[in-house]
C-alpha cells in the first residue's frame, strides 16, 4: 500500500521545507550561484546555427502528457526556445504524440511569437500530432528531420524504447541535438546520438536556470541542501550498518557485549 | 493577480492538497479503527440476479471475483477487477464464481474436474480460459481456429487438456444484496465481534513493510487486523484518472484536426511527395471503417477488413520500425565505443566485461583462473559492476530526480511558478 509512513513523512517534510526556505532566502536578494549546464547554454548557439543554415528547428517535449512533470519542464524549455528563435527569426515545428499537448504547444508558440512581437511567425511555426504511438511518432519525426531540413533537433522529456530512433534520426539527418530526460534507462541512448545530454535533476532545474528568476534559483539550491542532507544519512547509514548491522562480519556490538 | 489567476492557482492548490493527503492520510480513519488479532471470520454473501433473471446466491470467498467495464486511458471500455468492498447493490458486475482445474473424462463421456468430480455449471454460470481475454486480436483467433474458445469468447471445456484452468463466471448480473460478512478480534484480551459494513476498509499489519488492504477471506487466524471507516481519499483517483482520460480523448480530435490541417496544406500547395497526404486521408477513411468492423461479428467482410488492417498491415509494420532499433542501436554504438578519450576507453572495456560476462563466453575466456581467485571470473567481475557501481550510479540519479520532482512540483503547486503554455498571460 502506498502511503506514507512517519519516515517517509517526515523526509518529505524536511525537503519541502528546505526547498521553501532556499525559495524564501533567494527572495529576500541573497545572491545563489548554480553551476553552469552545458546543454542549456548551447540552446542558443542551436537556434543559431538554424538561423544561419536558414532551416527550422524540431521539438518535441516527450512522449507523455501535461501530468508528468518532465513534460511540464519541456514545455518550459520550449518557451525558452521559441524566444530564441523568434530573436533569430527561425521557424520552429514542434511534434507529439499527445493530442492535448497540441493546443498547449500552439498557445506557447502563439504566446511567446506575440510577446516578441513577431506575431507572423506563429503562423509559419507550427505544431504537429503525429501519431499516438510512440514507434510511430519516433519514425515520422525522423522523417520529418529530412523533409524539412531540420538544423536542430530539441528532444526533452519522457522517452521509453523510442528514444534512439528519435535521436538517430538527427543523427543521420546532421542536425545539432540537444537531449533531456529524467528516463535513466534512455540517457544511455542519448549519449551517443545527441551533442549535449541533459540529465535527470537537471532537468527539472531548466525552467529556473533559464528563467533566472529569484524562485526558481531558490528551489534548485534547495534541492542541492536536499542532496547533502541525504548524503549525511547514506554516510550515518553505513557507519551504522557497519558497525551494529546484524549481518556485518565485524559485529562490534556482539564483540562488546562478548567482553562483558 | 486577477480573478482568472487567483482561480486557476486555487485550484490547483486544491488539486495538489488533495493528492498529498490521498498520501499521507491512513487509509482508515484513526479514532474509529481497531485493531485486533484476527480469531474467527464469516465472509460476505452476495446476492445477485443473472441476465436471464435468475436469483444467485455466491459467497465471497478466495476464488470470487468482481470485474466491471470501466473506460481505459485509450477510452475503450475494459474489464476491471474490483475489491469486493468496491461492489454495491444496483452494479452491474461480472462474477467469478470459482476456478475448475480440468481433468480427463468419464465413461459416460462427461468431462471431469481434478478431484474426479463431473463439472456442472449453475444456469447463468459460464467458463472461460484466461488466455483468449489476455491474449492479443491474434491470439483469440487462434483460440477460436483450434476450438478452445467458442464466437462469444465462452470456453469449450470438451478440447481442453487436463491440467488447464478454467474460470467459471457469471456475467453481467446485477448485485441485489450484500452481506458483508463480521470478523472476531482478540482486542486487549477481549473477544470483539466486528460487523463489517459498507465504508469498512480492512487493513493486515505486517512487521517489516506498510500495512496492505486485504478482502476478509484472506483474513488468516492471527494476522493482525486493523478495521475502519474508509477515509475516501484513495477510492477518489480512479474518478480524478478518469477525468484526464475523458479530457485526453476529447483531444484526440484536435490531434487529428491538425495532422488534418498540415496534410491538406501539403496537398494544396503540392509540396514534396504531396501523395503521401492523399495515402493519408485513405488511411483516414480506411481506419474509421476498420474501427467499425472491429465491433462486427467474426466472419463479416468488415471484421476481416478489420482484421486484415490491424493485424496484418499495422501489426506487420510495428514490427518492422522495432526491428529498426537495432541498425540504430549499432550505429549508436559503435560511435560511444570510439575510443578517443580516457573515459571512452573505460566505457569500452567495461562494457566488454559486462557483454562477455552475461554470456557463457565470459567463463570459457575466464575459467582457467584458479578457484581461489574466482572474483576474478568474468561473470563475477561483471556482476559486480552491475550490483555495486552501477546500482550506485542508479540510485544517486533516483535520489537526484526524486528531490527534483519535489522542489518542481512544490513550485507548480504553491503557484510560484506557472507551467509553460497554460496561461501566464
Amino acid at each position: 500500500m502506498e502511503n506514507a509512513n512517519w519516515q517517509v513523512l517526515v523526509l518529505m517534510i524536511l525537503f519541502s521545507g528546505i526547498v521553501l526556505w532556499k525559495i524564501g532566502s533567494a527572495r529576500k536578494g541573497k545572491d545563489l550561484y548554480i553551476r553552469p549546464i552545458p546543454g542549456l547554454n548551447a540552446i542558443d548557439e542551436a537556434v543559431g546555427r538554424a538561423a544561419e543554415l536558414g532551416a527550422p528547428i524540431l521539438f518535441n517535449p516527450g512522449l507523455a502528457d501535461f501530468t508528468s512533470i518532465q513534460t511540464l519542464a519541456a514545455l518550459g524549455i520550449l518557451q525558452h526556445v521559441c524566444k530564441v528563435a523568434a530573436l533569430y527569426d527561425t521557424r520552429i515545428i514542434c511534434t507529439t504524440n499527445i493530442p492535448v499537448m497540441v493546443p498547449i504547444c500552439e498557445e506557447i508558440l502563439k504566446s511567446t511569437f506575440n510577446e516578441a512581437g513577431k506575431p507572423e511567425m506563429a503562423h509559419t511555426s507550427e505544431v504537429r500530432f503525429l501519431s499516438d504511438r510512440s514507434d510511430l511518432t519516433a519514425l515520422a519525426h525522423s522523417q520529418i528531420l529530412v523533409d524539412e531540413n531540420v538544423a536542430s533537433n530539441f528532444l526533452f522529456g519522457n522517452y521509453d524504447y523510442t528514444a534512439l530512433i528519435f535521436s538517430e534520426g538527427g543523427q543521420i539527418a546532421g542536425c545539432m541535438q540537444i537531449a533531456g530526460t529524467a528516463d535513466y534507462y534512455q540517457i544511455a541512448f542519448f549519449i551517443p546520438s545527441c551533442d549535449y545530454v541533459i540529465m535527470v535533476e537537471e532537468l527539472y532545474a531548466c525552467s529556473a536556470y533559464l528563467s533566472r528568476q529569484p524562485t526558481m534559483l531558490g528551489s534548485v539550491v534547495g534541492q542541492d541542501y536536499g542532496k547533502l542532507v541525504l548524503l549525511i544519512l547514506i554516510v550515518i547509514g553505513v557507519i551504522l550498518t557497519t558497525l551494529f548491522g546484524p549481518h556485518n562480519p565485524i559485529n562490534l556490538f556482539e564483540q562488546v557485549l562478548n567482553l562483558k | 493577480m486577477n480573478a482568472r489567476k487567483a482561480l486557476v492557482a486555487f485550484m490547483t492548490f486544491i488539486g495538489g492538497l488533495y493528492f498529498i493527503l490521498e498520501f499521507v492520510v491512513p487509509p482508515t480513519l484513526p479514532l474509529a479503527t481497531t485493531t485486533g488479532i484476527a480469531l474467527s471470520k464469516k465472509v460476505p454473501v452476495f446476492t445477485i440476479q443473472t441476465k436471464d433473471g435468475l436469483p444467485m446466491s455466491v459467497p465471497a470467498d478466495s476464488s470470487v471475483s468482481f470485474f466491471i467495464m470501466r473506460r481505459n486511458k485509450a477510452g475503450d471500455f475494459q474489464s476491471t477487477e474490483q475489491k469486493s468492498r468496491e461492489i454495491f447493490p444496483g452494479q452491474v458486475a461480472t462474477i467469478r464464481t470459482r476456478a475448475i482445474t480440468v481433468g480427463a473424462f468419464n465413461d459416460k463421456g462427461e468431462r471431469l474436474d481434478d478431484s474426479g468430480n463431473p463439472i456442472i455449471l449453475k444456469p447463468g454460470e459460464v467458463p472461460f480460459t484466461t488466455d483468449g481475454l489476455e491474449a492479443s486480436q491474434m491470439g483469440i483467433a487462434y483460440q477460436k481456429v483450434v476450438g478452445r474458445i467458442r464466437d462469444n469468447g465462452e470456453a469449450n471445456i470438451n478440447t481442453l487438456q487436463p491440467g488447464e484452468i478454467v474460470y467459471v463466471e457469471v456475467r453481467d448480473a446485477t448485485i441485489k444484496n450484500i452481506d458483508r460478512g463480521e470478523l472476531v478480534l482478540l482486542v486487549k484480551d477481549k473477544q470483539r465481534t466486528l460487523k463489517i459494513g459498507n465504508a469498512s476498509v480492512i487493513m493486515r499489519n505486517l512487521r517489516r513493510s506498510q500495512p496492505e488492504e486485504i478482502n476478509i477471506h484472506q483474513v488468516n487466524l492471527g494476522d493482525t487486523i486493523s478495521i475502519g471507516p474508509n477515509t475516501l481519499f484513495r477510492d477518489q483517483r480512479d474518478t480524478a484518472s478518469q477525468f484526464n482520460s475523458v479530457i485526453g480523448t476529447l483531444a484526440l480530435g484536435m490531434g487529428l484536426l491538425s495532422l488534418g490541417m498540415v496534410n491538406l496544406r501539403k496537398l494544396k500547395k503540392k509540396e514534396s511527395e504531396w501523395y503521401t497526404s492523399i495515402i493519408f486521408f485513405v488511411a483516414i477513411v480506411g481506419g474509421v471503417f476498420a474501427g467499425i468492423g472491429k465491433y462486427q461479428p467474426s466472419g463479416t467482410s468488415f471484421r476481416l477488413f478489420s482484421d486484415t488492417m490491424v493485424l496484418q498491415i499495422i501489426g506487420a509494420m510495428g514490427t518492422a520500425i522495432f526491428s529498426l532499433l537495432s541498425f540504430y542501436l549499432a550505429s549508436a554504438a559503435y560511435r560511444a565505443f570510439r575510443i578517443r578519450t580516457f573515459e571512452a576507453g573505460l566505457m569500452m572495456v567495461t562494457a566488454l566485461i559486462i557483454m562477455f560476462g552475461q554470456t557463457p563466453f565470459g567463463m570459457y575466456i575466464s575459467g582457467w583462473i584458479p578457484q581461489d581467485f574466482q572474483a576474478l571470473w568474468l561473470p563475477n567481475i561483471s556482476a559486480w559492476i552491475l550490483r555495486v557501481p552501477s546500482s550506485a550510479f542508479i540510485r544517486a540519479l533516483t535520489f537526484g530526480a526524486m528531490l527534483g520532482a519535489i522542489a518542481t512540483a512544490l513550485r507548480y503547486w504553491l503557484n510560484m511558478e506557472r507551467p509553460a503554455g497554460m496561461g501566464d498571460d
